[in-house]
């Protein structure tokens, strides 16, 4: 079953066209990873997924929910976090659990209380008095107790610590994924979250750049370091001088004639992520 | 049921300070003043302006008097061997008035607040983020807002001048002489005041609406300073009104909205407090203004719950 079915999605903000034809698909069981530089239509496109941003064009349908239309219903299976601390700040952290228990039908009270219970965070407190680590933890336990079918993560863990954004990742991995649910996830720290995901969307301009698993990614693309300017058995994707030689990344080349040239192994999101956006050649959905 | 009940308790939550404390301040320096009162007894010099009915209804005459000493100043101000039981029960009222309006100012002050930065401030703070991301819809949160501050919050200052009066009667009856305490008690309308406080607020909640309405759209769409709108938005109609067709009319809606129409004691409407000091707080329902309130608050209302679906953090 596809949880998340998007098609033609077209926003635009003024003269600035957020999105301009985006398209997604996320099946039941997968943690996808929107991928994209700053501006290029990840919020905006996360937004309307959850209905909170209208869009000018486009088909939608989230756990076949129209987000827009039907946002309270859709909310019933949906939790999210964002990138800035979104809880009320004013209200303590009991008074929030006693809330999302009495509005949310899914929400477990008691299983969020016991995983506050492992956290430094008191009930009494007040969200303001949160640090940044902590309001992230209060929130995951508020997500990870609702028994929602996806989770949307739009840059969670920015501003955390290191260990902060390990273990928000590990929770989500552990906690909250399972073979009926999916999350979709937005972040700059690419590095961290690529061991975790299935799939990979990345964004550009508003438009969908490449949509793939990370097992065909594996087989699609190459990455080659050579140690001087070599001849190429092929056109690559995108080519770096790097203080280790010559780095070329391929796209559906021989392996056999690639390790000719040195030691190939497979580029990773970022990489992946930058040849492509710079490569002209690359366009539309594949 | 039970998920609105939790917008109304998150509602009372955030805004309890102020619904809380302003009524609880003003019980407070009313308790001191009355005590203050009490305790210079003898010492006390009273400047009374009295207004004093003639033969015929609305004939009156102000006569200025000074007295030492609260038992005279307290048989001046209420007459209370000589007058009638109807005079008696009138002054009560009229001093009553006195005692609830500022209760009634302050409420009215701290719900305007309260409401324009209602739905602002969460857009400001970005929690609407995860007010959304509840399965809440935009209508149950309005209607929530609504009936917290229409409704629910008044309570409070409805009990805090039910208090208010229990208090000034007591030390009514402390200085009066004994045989003049069970007339005080009987013609004060203590057992008829919570029903009629009840029912005039209810009746309020409905009169004001179109001005909460208002400040409620504003909160729900304004990139900034909802406040200065709210009232500037109205005041620049007002005066287009006057420079170009010579007239009051908004001015007067607005106002006559405003205004405490169907409380007891506060109000000032012949229709609803007549002469004899018969509360009729039902007569508003007579009144189109009621009405065309009514409707202008629906416009304002569905605009306000299509405008939260729209907009977003800021």
């Amino acid at each position: 079953m596809t949880v998340i079915q998007a098609r033609g999605l077209t926003k635009q903000f003024g003269d600035v066209r957020a999105l301009d034809g985006f398209e997604l698909q996320v099946p039941r069981g997968r943690i996808v990873g929107l991928i994209g530089p700053n501006g290029s239509g990840k919020t905006t496109a996360l937004k309307s997924i959850l209905g909170l941003a209208q869009l000018d064009q486009g088909e939608i349908q989230v756990l076949d929910h129209h987000p827009w239309r039907q946002r309270a219903q859709l909310m019933q299976h949906v939790a999210y976090i964002a990138d800035t601390g979104i809880l009320p700040k004013w209200m303590r952290v009991c008074d929030l659990l006693d809330y999302v228990a009495a509005v949310h039908p899914r929400f477990d009270h008691a299983l969020a209380l016991d995983r506050l219970s492992r956290t430094d965070i008191s009930l009494r407190k007040k969200v303001r008095v949160l640090s940044k680590g902590m309001h992230v933890q209060l929130h995951l336990a508020i997500v990870l107790a609702i028994d929602a079918e996806l989770l949307v993560l739009d840059e969670p863990t920015l501003g955390l610590d290191v260990i902060h954004r390990q273990q928000f990742y590990d929770a989500v991995q552990n906690e909250f994924f399972s073979p009926q649910r999916s999350v979709l996830v937005t972040t700059h720290e690419v590095r961290e979250i690529e061991h975790i995901l299935t799939d990979v969307v990345f964004i550009h301009r508003g438009r969908t750049r490449l949509a793939s698993s990370m097992s065909e990614l594996a087989q699609q693309f190459q990455k080659v370091v050579c140690a001087t300017e070599a001849a190429l058995p092929q056109e690559p994707l995108s080519r770096r001088k790097t203080p280790s030689g010559h780095e070329y990344i391929f796209r559906g080349a021989s392996s056999q004639q690639l390790e000719a040239l040195g030691p190939v192994t497979v580029p990773n999101l970022a990489e992946l992520f930058v040849a492509l956006v710079e490569n002209d050649a690359v366009g539309g959905t594949q | 049921m039970m998920a609105f009940a939790s917008l109304l308790k998150r509602e009372w939550l955030e805004h309890k300070a102020g619904f809380l404390w302003g009524p609880l301040i003003l019980l407070i320096l009313l308790l001191l003043f009355g005590l203050t009162v009490v305790a210079a007894g003898d010492n006390l010099q009273v400047n009374v302006n009295q207004v004093e009915s003639g033969a015929n209804p609305g004939d009156t005459h102000t006569s200025r008097a000074e007295v030492s000493g609260l038992q005279a100043a307290a048989a001046l101000l209420f007459n209370i061997s000589d007058a009638s039981d109807t005079e008696l029960a009138y002054k009560l009222n009229q001093f009553m008035g006195t005692l609830a309006l500022p209760f009634y100012w302050v409420l009215l002050a701290v719900t305007l607040f309260a409401l324009v930065a209602s739905l602002y401030d969460e857009r400001k703070d970005h929690s609407v983020l995860f007010w959304k991301s509840m399965p809440v819809s935009d209508l149950t949160t309005v209607l929530g807002k609504l009936v917290f501050f229409t409704w629910l919050a008044p309570l409070l200052t409805l009990v805090a001048i039910l208090a208010a009066e229990l208090l000034v009667l007591t030390l009514g009856l402390w200085i009066v002489p004994d045989a003049s305490g069970a007339r005080l008690w009987a013609q004060s309308g203590v057992w008829q005041a919570p029903w009629q406080l009840l029912l005039g607020f209810v009746l309020h909640g409905f009169w004001i609406l179109p001005i909460y309405a208002w400040l409620l759209m504003l909160s729900a769409v304004l990139p900034r300073a909802p406040l200065l709108w709210g009232i500037g938005g109205p005041w620049i109609v007002i005066v287009l009104e006057r420079i170009f067709m010579n007239s009051d009319h908004v001015y007067s809606w607005i106002a006559l909205h405003m205004s405490p129409l169907s409380l007891p004691y506060v109000s000032s409407n012949p229709l609803v407090y007549d002469l004899v000091g018969q509360f009729k707080p039902l007569a508003v329902l007579s009144l189109p203004t009621f009405w065309s309130g009514l409707i202008v608050a629906g416009v304002l209302l569905a605009a306000a719950v299509y405008l939260r679906g729209r907009t977003s953090e800021i």
